[in-house]
């Protein structure tokens, strides 16, 4: 075939990941042609995640079929999953003409396109300029969604509708979620019924409407378009995930548990038994815990898609089973570079203390309890904290743990997971009788303070107000209820009196902290919103 | 799969084989860039043969599924042709984008195999020309139609075809399913002369 010369391909940046040297090759020749020269390889899921996270691709191809242990869908399942993957690179899954459906039919995670092999040149170039006007097309959305401007980015949604008619299925879709996410399911329901009166068996626009019915508290509702989409698509894994969210807020944990259980069945990867082994342990059923949580840590076994906290999980498991003993041995094969996070070394050295005092070996208990205490970050709401006080009290520090306890609620009190987490800790330790004491009691605590703040704000005695946040966040910086709070009265503040240069800096210093500890959250896209807004008031007064 | 069908088309692929075997073997002597073009395209045909071969074995014995996206049929069809290597240069292929919607709902991979079937059949009878379009059906589906000015059909050919083709197509219309319908092809005498090759898509 003809080189065929194209400015847009001439600066892309590519990775081919396949097993087989002679395919990689041939792709690669294949890209030359079509004028790529900037072509890596790699052999392996793991050196291809070594690549992206050091490099910025614009295309992967990918091949389906990379090893035993990890296929091109539990790569690019990882790559999503663990935010690695920009939004801007196309992600292409080569797979076999045999297998392309079934692959691609169960795909949680869906790259840009599929393609299926031989790979010609002129298919790919076809394939990948398509892409690229895709790309071009959504880009004013993308943009404005990378800045957090949610408002914006629906916006611009409206705008690519009129311009651009053939993205406008891709464009429903995008605007239908940033409208859940600045929470107006009303708004985000017309966006899908636009979506379906084109095309009437849209599976993503029926969950879109769904999560619209969760979102406005009808769960009856969002159960029952849940269901129906299920009845016609059983392997739609996403409507099982959403299912199992409505099932756990009507306080239904066992329907939780069987709709995450079912969508295993369908996707049997590490994530998914990770999040049915989280929601077994939650509900007490220990037996299906261990089997979700080995399993995830046989699949990612010596790769990088390993996650060291399927092996704490599982040990954690183990002791609460009353199998110290394997507890032990299974955080004996710790992976050595596991120890260079404190948080992992932390939560480890908790766990083990539990085991040896139940194995009667309380001089390792102690040496191992003490270890995990000066590695635990107490004002951080994790799995490391909860694992001491449950270590403390196991050991009979019931002081030590409760204090532990009521700090990691305070630090964190709308985490409504870490709240039901803590007060686990306490009824496997028997000292149900403490929660009222110690978590309420916190619980109480933070709302006091952020009600106070509030209650200043409003008697216009607004700097009591700010200095009573920040006083509060010195001894929970990472608590994302008092953070949206802090964030809200600075803006608040400012909207009152006008801008003040180090408010906005501390707001952004919010934000930021906000954006790790609940990556996509609503409130904060709405905060986000309501920063600009001040701003750009501020600006024109 | 139909026994009889699979032997008359691996038959047809092992006389194809051999036919480049020939020319392979004429090039070891002096080898032209010709040969070389026409021993890729003899390849890449084959390939095609054996891909849709494989397609229709795969869904007499699982099923196929199509997997339907939204895309824009003008794009779709004239990536399709630009990417395609023709046989028979002298035959010029042209998309007629009259009434063509904006945008339809179709597996982009399995119909692109259905139709470069279809074309390779409608380039074995076409005299100069072949059209392709794509519209919308009166149910709200999408139809693919491709033309050619040959002599339609019942005409007689040196080599009768194996009718992988067709139960190729056929195959993959069937993969496309939306409530209780599910797709369909025909081929047809057209009014005005020549054949023409319908897939309608619910």
């Amino acid at each position: 075939m003809a080189t065929i010369t194209n400015q847009r391909l001439a600066n892309l940046r590519s990775l081919v990941v396949d097993d087989m040297a002679s395919m990689r090759q041939n792709i690669r020749t294949q890209l030359g042609q079509l004028g790529i020269p900037h072509v890596d390889q790699a052999s392996t899921p793991d050196e291809a995640i070594r690549f992206i996270r050091n490099n910025s691709y614009d295309i992967i191809l990918c091949d389906y079929n990379l090893n035993r242990e990890t296929n091109g869908q539990q790569m690019l399942e990882f790559l999503r999953s663990q935010n690695i993957l920009p939004v801007s690179t196309m992600f292409i899954m080569v797979t076999a003409e045999t297998s392309y459906d079934l692959v691609a039919s169960a795909a949680e995670f869906q790259p840009d396109a599929y393609m299926v092999k031989p790979l010609t040149g002129g298919k790919l170039l076809e394939r990948i300029e398509r892409l690229l006007d895709k790309q071009n097309a959504l880009r004013p959305i993308m943009g404005r969604l990378n800045l957090k401007d949610v408002a914006g980015a629906v916006a611009e949604c409206d705008r690519v509708l009129q311009t651009q008619p053939k993205w406008a299925i891709d464009v429903l879709k995008l605007k239908g979620s940033a409208l859940l996410d600045l929470g107006k399911p009303e708004d985000a329901r017309k966006a899908y019924d636009m979506a379906l009166g084109v095309r009437d068996d849209l599976v993503w626009a029926k969950i879109g409407i769904a999560k619209c019915h969760q979102i406005a508290g009808e769960l009856d509702k969002a159960k029952e378009v849940v269901q129906e989409v299920l009845e016609v698509n059983a392997k739609y894994v996403v409507a099982y995930d959403l299912l199992a969210k409505v099932a756990e807020a009507q306080g239904n944990e066992q329907e939780a548990l069987d709709a995450l259980n079912r969508s295993y069945e369908v996707v049997p990867s590490a994530r998914r038994s990770r999040m049915v082994g989280d929601v077994a342990y939650r509900t007490g059923d220990l037996e299906q815990a261990r089997t979700a949580f080995d399993r995830a840590l046989t699949h990612t076994k010596g790769s990088l898609t390993a996650q060291p906290s399927d092996m704490l999980s599982l040990a954690q498991v183990h002791v609460d089973a009353g199998d110290a003993q394997s507890a032990l041995q299974l955080l004996s094969t710790a992976p050595k570079h596991y120890a260079e996070s404190d948080a992992f070394v932390a939560t480890q050295a908790a766990v083990q203390a539990q085991a040896h005092f139940k194995l009667g070996d309380f001089e390792a208990a102690e040496h191992a309890y003490n270890r995990a205490k000066t590695l635990t970050d107490t004002t951080r709401a994790d799995a490391s904290a909860l694992a001491l006080a449950k270590a403390a009290f196991t050991t009979g520090r019931d002081a030590e743990g409760a204090d532990i306890l009521a700090k990691a609620v305070r630090a964190d009190h709308e985490n409504s997971r870490l709240v039901s987490l803590a007060r686990k800790v306490l009824k496997d330790s028997g000292k149900e009788d403490m929660a009222a004491d110690i978590v309420d009691q916190a619980l109480n605590q933070v709302h006091a303070i952020v009600a106070d703040a509030n209650a200043l704000m409003r008697k216009a005695q607004f700097d009591e107000s700010l200095a009573k946040l920040e006083e509060a966040l010195q001894s929970m910086p990472e608590n994302t209820g008092v953070l949206l709070a802090a964030a809200q009265l600075h803006l608040l503040w400012m909207s009152q009196k006008g801008l003040n240069l180090d408010y906005v800096a501390r707001v952004n210093n919010y934000l930021a902290k906000l954006d790790v500890l609940m990556p996509g959250n609503e409130r904060v896209s709405k905060m986000y919103r309501f920063m600009r807004e001040t701003l750009s008031r501020a600006k024109k007064d | 799969m139909d026994i009889k069908l699979a032997a008359v088309i691996v038959h047809d692929i092992k006389n194809a084989l051999g036919a480049l075997e020939g020319a392979l073997e004429e090039m070891t002597v002096q080898p032209t860039r010709e040969q070389a073009v026409a021993a890729h395209e003899t390849c890449s045909s084959l390939r095609e043969k054996l891909i849709g071969f494989l397609t229709l074995y795969k869904s007499s014995e699982q099923g196929l599924n199509a997997q339907v996206e939204a895309l824009n049929p003008e794009d779709f069809l004239s990536g399709l042709l630009r990417g395609r290597i023709s046989q028979r240069k002298d035959v010029r292929i042209s998309l007629n984008t009259t009434d063509m919607p904006v945008l339809g709902f179709f597996d982009e991979n399995l119909v692109g195999l259905a139709l470069e079937a279809a074309l390779q059949n409608a380039s074995r009878f076409a005299n100069t020309h072949i059209e392709v379009a794509c519209t919308k059906a009166e149910n709200g589906g999408l139809e693919f139609s491709i033309r050619d000015d040959g002599p339609g059909l019942g005409a007689k050919e040196e080599k009768p075809s194996t009718g992988l083709g067709m139960a190729l197509c056929s195959a993959i219309a069937q993969a496309h399913r939306k409530g209780e319908r599910r797709g369909s092809v025909s081929l047809q005498d057209h009014p005005a002369g020549g054949a023409v090759f319908t897939m309608r898509l619910p």
